[in-house]
């Protein structure tokens, strides 16, 4: 078979997979997606069987026995825990619209700019070897095939990859947005790698020898051997490995969180995808097996399920081998490579772009073009390292070496879904000191290995110190690298992940987020009102970088549904609803990113936290501008503060001046009754010369009456008003107070017999002489005594008392033995105009402003007034006058 | 003999107008709250009520729509005359069905003559 067929039929089996996503895409588009189907997605997953399971799985059996089945256990044994894990990364991803896992980990950490680069670097350092090596699997599947070729198929194969990927991804800038046509694509991937390895070992198995039992039975006693479970220290290790890639290597991560259309589609998942691992490696010993005996050491064990059905002629086999271990190692590519730049595209180039240019000439085609030139970057890199570095590693140890590298996440992932204290700093040197870690015990010494570092690092370490030798960390030798280095990683990892978390606390923000992530399910629906977000953004600022970015039709229709769900998201200022920037910032996250979004949301608003500003060295010229920000918002807020100042005083005064209303009504309407009187007795008199001089007497004397009536009630009212105005001021002196109760009560006598009430005084003290208004303190004296006489049922005593008050200076009080006040009269007997009812008299002669006087003069004093009461039994009156401070008295002298 | 029933809780007023209705010669019944003035009216079913607004528990307004609705009372009438001035007050004086409302302080001579007027009429129904 020449190299002719074989580049037509790798055309036309990738002119298939066009077809299909081109398909499902106008399927979609039709309402019928394919995404809808568990079962796609669940193939889907399958994209981590690779050219490494398709053809390393075989080699690695043939070499090391069993051990080639720990990437698949891994999955397998831990599926059950994805309920738990999986389930809540996509459901906080799909609420967050995090597409990737940097802005996985980034926005659980307050959208700190420097952790996503970290990751994102992470990633492509982690990765790119691993896509390499694929190329390298179609590269040397073509070679098997077709021999030596005389030109460079692998950078024809990802060219084509390229423009796979550019046409049938990033289409629209929403990263958020589903790929129907690429997973279905994908899952079909899936679908032929699996019916092309089962044939070809079927046909192995069973053609080549009689099934099973006859590939063992003609097998020697040590390469059964091989396959004894020997229970060494990699077997935990790998299965943690294989466990931790399968969920954080970036194409798993974009298979199972971002392409993830429905949480129940997990439930199939679960069963399904374990058992195409398990079905996928039915025929890997025997074909192990029969290969080495049939072919011996001739050939690459890696290659054996190409040249065994070549060995016997079946061309039409191989090249069906040739589709399956082409499909294995395309779909990885594919999917890593999107998943990488748009971790590159987002966390790399955006947050430069936003830095460099002005907000407004960043627009959706200058983030697709990153984007897309972020993937023809990562496949020219994967390419040049394929062709110069790739060669000199085994397809296996680059594999473990990727899988090492993505298992530095996993502490900090989980940390962040199950650990509400990790903090920002826990993560960042969690990965660092991982990644360190990661790169001295197991990148190193594979670069000593090709010659690219002198085997003296090994053998004795750097600088001579022994315990640091990279394959012998402390001293601890053991014959795996990758356990070896995997050990002391994840220990430096998840010590430093603690240490971190520990010595540093949390922003609002990253509490806000932590609350969030651990307790994802309560916050999907209304994620908007759950989180924080405090500052200033003009809502039209916002609303053009969203124009920019998500084009201004899509834009129209997010802030319409915003509005339908919560309201307007401009607020009355032009500033916008805190709620509509979170909705916003998502929006742009799944368009460009968390990070870069975040950028995007800080530019144009005033926030409390900038962080940005300490990540990147590159923002000096900004934080200028954030400077001014800050300067202007300040501003506005001093405004806002006095307008708010104003409006208060503006209600005060209206509340004033509506009191004021009421007391003219009401002074008017009191007026009223005594001028009445006047007049109807006046007319009545100039009407009836003919009055007995009794009749005459008598209305005369209640003219004279109500006038005096309407006198008080002027002088209180003006007496109140002055008071009250503070234009009153008191006149101290010297006041003997006993005496004063003394002179106050002997001016009731004439009445006190009137109505057989006794007046007796009590005092607890008797020579107290003190500073007060002698003529305003007789005044309350006189009002209260006056009450207490006017509410006294008949035959009654008066009480008047006078103590030290325990709280400095004197209690003075009055009880009378009437008939007492409900709750509610207590309540409003000091107001102006209150007058208790149900008195003993049919209507008090009072003005209704005695007690409000009465407190006035009480408070002006610094003293406090108060009644208690019984209904029935009467009421008591008490008020307090402490000694004078010497700031608020005027002394006369 | 037609009767009249004063009702206010000022008694300087209750006494100029008793003196008054009496000089001309009428019955005079007098009340110093609404509840009061609700028994008299019912047992005494005079022909006019001199009505004041604010008094304790049962005010004026209240006494006067009971009067007005009652079956044996509906035909008596009403003479509001009330300190309160504002019109909203008055307006609702009326519209508790009171025939008449007078501001205080008021003329006595026109108030004899509205009560005379609404006498007569209240007879010729």
């Amino acid at each position: 078979m020449n190299y002719g067929t074989l580049i037509v039929i790798s055309l036309a089996y990738l002119g298939i997979l066009f077809l299909v996503a081109y398909l499902a895409d106008f399927k979609a588009k039709e309402g019928k997606n394919l995404l809808s189907n568990p079962y796609v997605y669940a193939l889907s997953l399958a994209v981590y069987c690779t050219a490494w399971t398709f053809y390393g799985s075989v080699g690695k059996a043939a070499s090391d026995g069993l051990d080639f089945l720990t990437i698949y256990l891994g999955p397998v044994i831990s599926m059950p825990l994805w309920w738990v894990v999986v389930r809540r990364i996509i459901q906080v991803s799909n609420t967050l619209k995090i597409t990737t896992l940097a802005d996985f980990i980034a926005t659980r950490f307050g959208k700190h700019l420097g952790l996503s680069v970290l990751v994102t670097l992470l990633s492509v350092l982690g990765v790119v070897p691993y896509i390499s090596i694929q190329l390298k699997a179609i590269n040397s599947s073509l070679t098997t095939i077709a021999g030596e070729s005389y030109f460079d198929s692998a950078f024809y194969t990802t060219i084509m990859l390229g423009v796979f990927i550019l046409i049938f991804t990033f289409r629209t800038v929403d990263s958020s947005h589903k790929h129907a046509g690429l997973v279905a694509a994908i899952a079909l991937e899936s679908v032929v790698k699996l019916v092309a390895f089962l044939v070809v070992g079927g046909f192995i198995t069973y053609f080549m020898f009689d099934g099973f039992g006859d590939v063992f039975s003609k097998a020697t006693p040590e390469q059964l051997s091989k396959y004894d479970f020997d229970g060494g220290m990699q077997w935990p290790v790998m299965l943690f490995l294989s466990t931790s890639a399968v969920l954080f290597l970036p194409r798993q991560f974009h298979v199972i969180v971002s392409e993830n259309s429905n949480l129940n589609h997990l439930k199939t998942a679960m069963w399904l995808f374990p058992a195409y691992l398990l079905v996928i490696n039915l025929f890997v010993i025997p074909i192990a097996i029969g290969g080495e005996n049939i072919l011996g050491d001739v050939v690459n064990p890696d290659i054996y399920v190409l040249a065994m059905p070549l060995h016997t002629g079946h061309k039409w086999i191989a090249l069906l081998t040739y589709i399956g271990g082409f499909s294995a190692a395309t779909g990885m590519i594919i999917i890593s490579t999107i998943a990488l730049s748009m971790m590159v595209s987002n966390n790399l180039v955006m947050p430069l772009i936003i830095k460099q240019y002005d907000l407004n000439r960043i627009n959706q085609k200058k983030a697709l073009f990153t984007r897309r030139l972020s993937v023809v970057v990562i496949l020219l890199i994967s390419y040049l390292y394929f062709q110069y570095v790739a060669d000199r590693f085994s397809l296996v140890y680059i594999g473990l070496i990727s899988f090492a590298a993505v298992a530095q996440f996993t502490p900090v992932v989980i940390a962040s879904l199950f650990w509400k204290d990790v903090s920002q700093r826990g993560a960042k040197w969690s990965l660092i000191a991982g990644f360190g870690i990661w790169f001295y015990t197991m990148v190193l010494p594979s670069m000593v290995e090709v010659g690219l570092l002198h085997s003296r690092l090994l053998e004795i370490g750097p600088f001579g110190l022994s315990w640091l030798r990279p394959t012998a960390f402390f001293g601890l030798e053991l014959t795996n690298p990758i356990v070896h280095g995997t050990f002391w990683a994840l220990l430096f990892n998840v010590f430093f992940l603690v240490a971190g978390s520990l010595s540093q606390e949390q922003t609002a923000k990253e509490r806000n987020m932590a609350n969030f992530y651990t307790e994802a399910y309560k916050y999907a629906n209304d994620y908007e009102t759950q989180l924080l977000w405090k500052g200033q953004m003009v809502y039209r600022d916002l609303v053009r970088v969203l124009d920019n970015i998500l084009g201004e039709i899509k834009t129209r229709i997010e802030v319409e549904a915003f509005q339908q769900a919560h309201g307007q998201p401009m607020l009355s200022n032009g500033q916008v609803n805190p709620q509509f920037v979170n909705h916003a910032e998502r929006l742009l996250t799944g368009a460009v990113g968390a990070s870069s979004a975040r950028m995007l949301i800080t530019s144009i608003s005033e926030e409390e936290e900038i962080e940005l500003s300490e990540v990147l060295a590159i923002l000096k010229e900004n934080q200028e501008i954030t400077r001014l920000n800050h300067e202007l918002s300040a501003n506005s807020k001093e405004l806002e503060k006095k307008t708010h100042a104003l409006e208060m005083a503006n209600k005060r005064l209206m509340n004033l001046d509506v009191e004021k209303d009421d007391f003219i009504s009401t002074v008017t309407h009191e007026m009223r009754t005594p001028l009445t009187s006047i007049r109807a007795i006046s007319e009545i008199l100039y009407d009836n010369p003919d009055l007995t001089e009794g009749e005459r007497d008598k209305f005369l004397s209640t003219v004279i009456k109500e006038t005096e009536r309407m006198t008080r009630l002027i002088n209180q009212v003006l007496d109140l008003e002055k008071l009250e105005s503070g234009k009153a001021r008191l006149q101290y002196e010297q006041v003997m107070i006993s005496t004063l109760i003394q002179d106050c009560v002997s001016n009731f006598k004439g009445l006190a017999v009137e109505k057989n009430v006794e007046i007796t005084p009590i005092y607890e003290i008797h020579d107290i002489t003190m500073k007060v208004d002698r003529d305003r303190l007789s005044q309350v004296m006189v009002n209260l005594l006056s009450n207490a006489l006017k509410f006294s049922v008949e035959n009654s005593t008066v009480e008047v008392g006078l103590a030290d008050n325990p709280d400095g200076g004197i209690l003075i009080w009055i009880k009378d033995h009437g008939k007492g006040m409900d709750e509610e009269s207590l309540q409003r007997i000091f107001d102006k105009f209150y007058q208790a009812q149900d008195q003993t008299l049919k209507k008090p002669k009072g003005t209704g402003l005695g007690l409000s006087i009465t407190k006035q003069i009480v408070n002006m004093h610094g003293g406090d007034i108060w009644a208690v009461s019984e209904e029935g039994k009467g009421t008591t009156f008490y008020f307090t006058v402490p000694y004078p401070t010497d700031v608020n008295t005027t002394e006369t002298t | 003999m037609s009767k009249v029933l004063i009702v206010d809780d000022e008694p300087n007023i209750l006494m100029s107008l008793e003196f008054l209705m009496k000089k001309k010669g009428y019955e005079v019944f007098i009340a110093r709250d609404g509840k009061e003035a609700l028994e008299i009216t019912r047992k005494a079913l005079p022909e006019v009520i001199i009505l004041d607004i604010m008094m304790p528990e049962v005010d004026g307004y209240e006494v006067c729509q009971q009067v007005k609705s009652g079956k044996a009372t509906k035909d008596i009438k009403v003479i509001f005359l009330s300190a309160k001035t504002k019109e909203e007050d008055i307006k609702k004086g009326y519209e508790m069905g009171a025939d008449l409302y007078l501001t205080k302080p008021f003329s006595t001579r026109e108030l004899m003559k509205d009560v005379e007027r609404l006498i007569v009429k209240q007879n010729m129904q």
